[in-house]
């Protein structure tokens, strides 16, 4: 639909598109389910393609982007920063983390993962729990990676180890940190 | 690392413009029989992600042509060695197949390797539990800051 305007697709990743004149002037938009982010080279391009767009979908421009995807982008002159220090807050907050102790990192290398033998406890908050994580792990939180790995591979019958293991993992993002890209 | 079942965990990091933008950390779905092989399990996964990410590059009209080799550091002086040596005398085809497949990224001028000392490697806390300052550490390198008041 959208190559029919000039727009090439991105063969690595098809959600991308692109459109450029020869001086090297375009947008570059991406497209996520039924978000759309769209990236100019300056304003009168990003604004013909919103023109060319709204013609064909029904879309709401939300002007400069500040949230997507519950990542927040934070601009200053010569950064970006992508942060979702409030989806770690509300995280913490529903399970009860908001309060504790920092900690400074988050997998104790002494503690040994072993497999559950017996009863799992509290398996939904458990995977809830994981899942929560895991999100913030793959937008914008890289350290908790290994952490998350392993935890995740007992979702289905954790015990107090694993519980309390995750729980150290509440305790580091108390620790926030935010991703910055420099650019 | 190792699991109770011998299996290794693999990590790879890929940052630009001084941040992170692809990382993962993976427990490898087969045994290797030496730290090398388990070095060269993870290098082709990164290798692999690193010619993805050049291609989406390659894509974006503004990105200054030609690009560069990608540069992936390594801890592992034989894992290092074992990639830039175009002969394998190893016995088994699963890691000669990843050999090959490293020494043709390479001789395409996709990636370039590098050794990088372990206490420097970013990629460190996806395969172990650290301590305090290196998790400190290797934060800051993936571009991860500490929360400023002016960013709240």
């Amino acid at each position: 639909m959208i190559l029919a305007y000039g727009f090439n697709i991105n063969e690595s990743d098809k959600c991308v598109y692109t459109k450029f004149d020869g001086k090297g002037n375009g947008v570059i938009i991406f497209l996520y389910v039924d978000d759309m982010l769209i990236f100019g080279t300056d304003l009168y391009q990003v604004q013909l393609t919103k023109r060319i767009l709204s013609s064909e979908f029904d879309m709401k421009d939300m002007g400069q982007a500040n949230v997507i995807l519950g990542i927040r982008i934070v601009r200053d002159d010569e950064s970006i920063t992508l942060t979702q220090y409030h989806y770690i807050e509300k995280v913490l907050k529903r399970f009860n983390h908001f309060d504790c102790a920092p900690v400074s990192t988050p997998l104790d290398p002494s503690v040994e993962l072993v497999k559950n033998t017996g009863n799992p406890v509290s398996q939904l908050e458990y995977s809830k729990l994981i899942g929560c994580l895991m999100y913030a792990m793959t937008c914008t939180r890289p350290d908790i990676a290994l952490a998350i790995g392993k935890l995740s591979r007992f979702t289905n019958n954790p015990s107090e180890l694993h519980w309390f293991a995750i729980r150290r993992v509440l305790k580091y993002f108390k620790e926030n940190y935010q991703l910055w890209l420099m650019l | 690392m190792k699991d109770q079942d011998h299996a290794s965990t693999s990590g790879w990091i890929f940052t630009l413009a001084g941040g992170a933008i692809s990382w993962a950390s993976k427990k490898q779905t087969l045994i290797a029989s030496s730290t090398m092989e388990s070095e060269f399990i993870a290098l082709t996964s990164a290798s692999k992600e690193g010619e993805w990410l050049r291609e989406i590059l390659h894509e974006i009209p503004l990105w200054p042509k030609p690009i560069t080799p990608i540069s992936i550091h390594c801890d592992n002086q034989a894992t290092l060695a074992r990639a830039y040596n175009h002969v394998y005398n190893g016995k088994s085809r699963h890691i000669g197949l990843r050999h090959s497949c490293v020494r043709e990224l390479i001789t395409n001028g996709v990636i370039t390797i590098d050794y990088v000392k372990s206490s420097q490697n970013l990629a460190d806390p996806f395969t172990k539990g650290l301590l305090r300052d290196l998790v400190n550490k290797t934060s800051r390198g993936m571009g991860l800051k500490p929360m400023t008041e002016n960013h709240q």
